[in-house]
């Protein structure tokens, strides 16, 4: 992993040790999903899906636009298609590339960049369509579509084309049409230009939503002690502080009243949501927002 | 009044180093501009804060600590004293007595004491300076010195010190050394080469002053700002008895008066116009004294000198171990113990030579007489405050061990703390 520190200069390094650890970390969660969908067979569903797995008996209450008629009018018996839960979905990946996610070392960008290839991984093992989407420098939203574990590297690449020096906030990312299409959607970045129920209001229609969020060192655990301005990179606002116990105490318990308050909120939907320091393994990162 | 003083004071110059280390920490302690997402959590971090907190001391602890160790280390080096506060004291002032405060305070420095001489204007800023100083029960002393012998001594402020008759015996300046002391102020004219360590000053200040630079009986040179020039001058005065002319004093004397120019009074008529004085003690009835020296003997009836603080000389002393002074010389006046007719025996000329000896170190000039280059010295008004001396019965505390170990304790907290 790099070590970005300037903002303005911070982008996105995947090495060939990354592409390893995603392949790896992707295994293990289509072995996970497959042992789960073994047991409760909730993997498996009629419709949805656009991967057909095989048919069944209809049962009393399902919804009859997933009868076979061909199969019907043959065996004069209601069958529905049967298709795999992520087969045919679409995972689309929100990737936050505003300034402020050039700040830490690594930086947070880093962090998301690498989790969202590792997510972006898992969805294309699962057969899900994946959906890579942030804003690009000049305010527009730049898309990246990847169906096939194979082209997983395009996503890589896409993603290594990535830095923090977009304009924009998360919201208007968040306004894309294309979430609507999504099965699941994953939100990457800081969210300090977010509430919470601006992300929840896609997990509607059986969406399922996550959220990252990713803070650098200095963010999650201030120094105690001296002085510093603090700068918004993306506002290039200026705030003199001098860091006294009481002042970075405060700090502290707004950061983690804003922490709780997206918990809590995610929770109540039924939602994942997930806090990574930028300087730590994306596996960890990835676990916390696909336990959804 | 208690006071915190410093015994090596010079090495207070090495608080320079702590300083120069603050304002280079200060500079270089420029906050830190740091990127963050958070701007927004701290501004209301900051706004909630208590304001004490928000103007958080802005050096880190351990450079508090460092700085605090470096000016305590250098605190302990001017070996501080802490003096307890003291009862009434008694103020000594010094006054120089040479001729040269009798010259005009200089004009340019101030013109409305064009008139003032220097011993006027210094005497006055020494009344301030100790006004400055004094408190309820205090007195103060006022000393006309020379060298180490205290010509007067006043409880008031003497506006008229140096007295004429004290400038003519061309007093040489206090010394000095032996004055500084706490309690004590030093009144001259020219200060810039005094560096009293525990006394005060007050110096008038000087410039270039015309005037007579020597004198001798009947001619004198006088400096006009560029050169000197000789002039006439009036024949001193020598007062003497009528009735101790025929002894060998008397004798000696005439012959040296002939000599130098001089002209013979009588005590009762030329008043303090005489340049010199031949004096006899009151005679006690049954005592005898002798006295030898260099060839010539004197002897005769004896009466005691009262003791002098002047500088002086004797010229003869008693033969044997109580050696009283018999003929004693100082500046415009010689005094014999002897009567005046006492018996003179031995080499009578070598007692001719001695006596013009004494009379030409003792003859005062008619006019006091500065040397040239006290008249040609320039300097500026000086003033350091006195202070107040330690009571006795509270001796002073040295604060150096406990100065070194708060070095000490600032240095190694310095050292455990995290930067």
């Amino acid at each position: 992993m790099s070590a970005p520190v300037d903002p303005t200069s911070a982008a996105v390094v995947l090495g060939a040790a990354y592409a390893e650890r995603v392949r790896r970390f992707a295994a293990a969660f289509a072995a996970q999903r497959a042992r789960a969908s073994s047991t409760s067979g909730a993997a498996r569903r009629a419709g949805g899906g656009d991967e057909l797995v095989g048919h069944r008996p209809l049962r009393a209450g399902e919804d009859a636009r997933d009868l076979d008629v061909e199969l019907y009018a043959r065996l004069e018996r209601p069958f529905v298609r049967e298709r795999r839960a992520e087969a045919g979905e679409r995972w689309a990946i929100a990737l936050d590339t505003s300034r402020s996610m050039g700040v830490g070392a690594p930086s947070k960008l880093q962090l998301a960049a690498e989790a969202a290839g590792a997510l972006a991984a898992c969805g294309l093992r699962s057969g899900a369509r994946v959906e890579l989407c942030a804003l690009g420098g000049a305010g527009g939203v730049e898309i990246e579509v990847c169906s096939r574990a194979i082209e997983w590297a395009r996503c890589a690449r896409w993603l290594e084309a990535r830095s923090a020096a977009a304009v924009g906030s998360s919201s208007a990312l968040l306004a894309h049409p294309r979430w609507l299409a999504a099965r699941r959607v994953f939100v990457l970045g800081d969210l300090f230009d977010l509430e919470p129920a601006q992300v929840l209001t896609l997990a509607r229609c059986g969406r399922v939503v996550a959220a990252l969020a990713v803070l650098a060192p200095n963010e999650l655990a201030p120094p105690r002690s001296g002085a510093v301005v603090w700068r918004d990179p993306e506002t290039q606002a200026r705030a003199p502080v001098a860091l006294s116990p009481a002042v970075v105490e405060l700090y502290r318990a707004a950061l983690q009243a804003r922490l709780d308050a997206w918990a809590g909120a995610f929770a109540r939907r039924g939602q994942a949501f997930a806090v990574a320091a930028s300087q730590s393994p994306f596996e960890d990162a990835v676990r916390g927002v696909l336990s959804a | 009044m208690a006071a915190l003083l410093l015994d090596a004071p010079a090495w207070l110059a090495l608080l320079a180093l702590p300083l120069a280390l603050a304002w280079w920490t200060a500079r270089s302690a420029v906050a830190p501009d740091e990127p963050t997402g958070a701007l927004e959590l701290w501004r209301a971090a900051q706004l909630e804060a208590p304001h004490a907190a928000r103007g958080a001391w802005r050096w880190s602890p351990r450079t508090v600590f460092a700085l605090a160790g470096l000016v305590a280390a250098c605190l302990a080096l001017a070996r501080p004293v802490w003096r307890p506060r003291s009862g009434p004291v008694v103020w000594r002032v010094i006054v120089d007595a040479r001729a040269a405060l009798g010259l005009p305070a200089p004009t340019e420095l101030d013109v409305r004491a064009a008139s003032q001489t220097r011993a006027q204007r210094v005497l006055a800023l020494a009344a301030g300076a100790l006004e400055r100083v004094l408190e309820q029960g205090d007195r103060v002393e006022w000393r006309l010195v020379s060298g180490e012998h205290v010509l007067a001594t006043s409880s008031m402020l003497p506006s008229d010190w140096p007295p004429l008759d004290e400038q003519r015996c061309g007093h040489s300046a206090p010394t000095w050394e032996r004055y500084d002391e706490l309690g004590t102020l030093w009144v001259t004219d020219c200060g810039a080469a005094l560096e009293p360590r525990h006394a005060g000053l007050a110096a008038s200040g000087a410039a270039p002053t015309p005037g007579v630079v020597t004198r001798w009986p009947g001619r004198a040179v006088e400096w006009n700002g560029s050169a000197s020039v000789e002039l006439d001058e009036p024949a001193p005065l020598v007062a003497l008895a009528l009735d101790a002319r025929r002894g060998p004093l008397g004798r000696a004397l005439a012959a040296w008066c002939s000599a130098r120019g001089a002209s013979l009074c009588d005590p009762a008529t030329c008043g303090d116009a005489a340049a010199l004085r031949i004096e006899f003690a009151t005679l006690d009835a049954d005592e005898r004294g002798a006295g030898a020296r260099a060839g010539w003997r004197l002897a005769g009836r004896f009466g005691a000198l009262a003791p002098s603080a002047r500088p002086h000389s004797v010229l003869l002393a008693e033969d044997g171990p109580r050696a009283r002074p018999l003929l004693r010389v100082e500046r415009g006046r010689v005094e014999s113990a002897l009567e005046p007719d006492a018996e003179l025996s031995g080499d009578g000329a070598a007692f001719a030579v001695s006596c013009a000896e004494a009379f030409d170190r003792a003859l005062l000039p008619i006019a006091p007489v500065v040397a040239l280059d006290e008249r040609q010295r320039s300097e500026f008004p000086r003033e350091i405050a006195p202070r107040r001396p330690a009571d006795p019965n509270a001796p002073p505390r040295p604060l150096v061990e406990w100065c070194a170990a708060a070095a000490a304790v600032l240095a190694i907290c310095a050292a455990a703390l995290r930067r």
